[in-house]
């Protein structure tokens, strides 16, 4: 009875610790982050300190998803912070909905649609260069 | 010096003076009762010995015992926070990933800002 307990315990313990470590590093400033994490989310360097606990923590979560990407694909992350994070949490989380959308069609679909989409918006950037 | 005491004293008394008149088979039986006394004295003294180490477990085992009707609150209200948690956890997750593919995308992030992109999604299928 007491090894079941002892193991709730130490469950308990175990989860404590992980749960605060993580909302310790979520609410770290800028200077406390590690040397990988700051060259990853140099364009947010200006901004970190003022986002909120869980916007931290999401982007530190990105730059684990960060470091599979292909190079092309890291640059455009960084040349997109910024951009991304100036947007209001509404228009963010459309954003998200219409990803998710076009996400769940099938693999073909998805490239029809992200190529019309390119073309419409190098269309819209020809027309406001114009 | 009450009765009860001058009593006492007497006995006392006449049991010193009589002791050298004692018999040896009362003697021999005196001492066998003191022995078995003694050896009772011991034995209960390992049982209480043994008796503390047991109480070092039994006191784990009551603490447990008694700790034993919260156990299910705590149980449920872990269950409840590693949920909650775990829930907070995954949402930021899934957050991170969808983010990070937006951002990685060869789309420029205005697309999926545009006010029509539902209407012109809905045309394209």
């Amino acid at each position: 009875m007491a090894g079941i307990y002892s193991v709730i315990v130490y469950t308990c313990f175990a989860f404590s610790v992980a749960a605060s470590s993580e909302a310790a590093s979520a609410q770290s400033s800028w200077a406390k982050l590690k040397p990988q994490q700051k060259i990853i989310l140099q364009p947010l360097e200006q901004s970190w300190d003022t986002f909120e606990p869980a916007q931290k923590k999401k982007w530190l979560r990105m730059t684990k998803h960060y470091l599979k990407l292909t190079p092309e694909e890291q640059q455009r992350i960084q040349s997109r912070m910024r951009e991304w994070s100036a947007l209001t949490p509404e228009q963010r989380s459309q954003a998200r909905k219409r990803y998710k959308k076009i996400e769940k069609l099938p693999v073909h679909k998805q490239h029809q649609i992200k190529q019309k989409l390119s073309q419409l918006n190098d269309a819209s950037q020809d027309r406001a260069i114009d | 010096m009450n009765e009860e005491e001058r009593v006492g004293k007497e006995v006392a008394r006449l049991l010193n003076h009589s002791i050298g008149e004692i018999n040896q088979d009362t003697l021999y039986r005196l001492q066998a009762a003191r022995r078995a006394a003694m050896k009772n004295y011991q034995l209960e003294e390992k049982i209480i010995h043994v008796g503390a180490g047991m109480a070092g477990r039994n006191g784990l085992d009551s603490f447990f015992s008694h700790t034993g009707k919260l156990v299910l609150p705590v149980m449920v209200l872990f269950v409840l926070m590693a949920t909650l948690y775990w829930k907070i956890s995954y949402e930021v997750d899934e957050k991170a990933a969808i983010d990070t593919m937006i951002l990685a995308d060869d789309l420029p992030v205005d697309v999926y800002l545009d006010d029509e992109f539902d209407i012109w999604l809905e045309s394209t299928r």
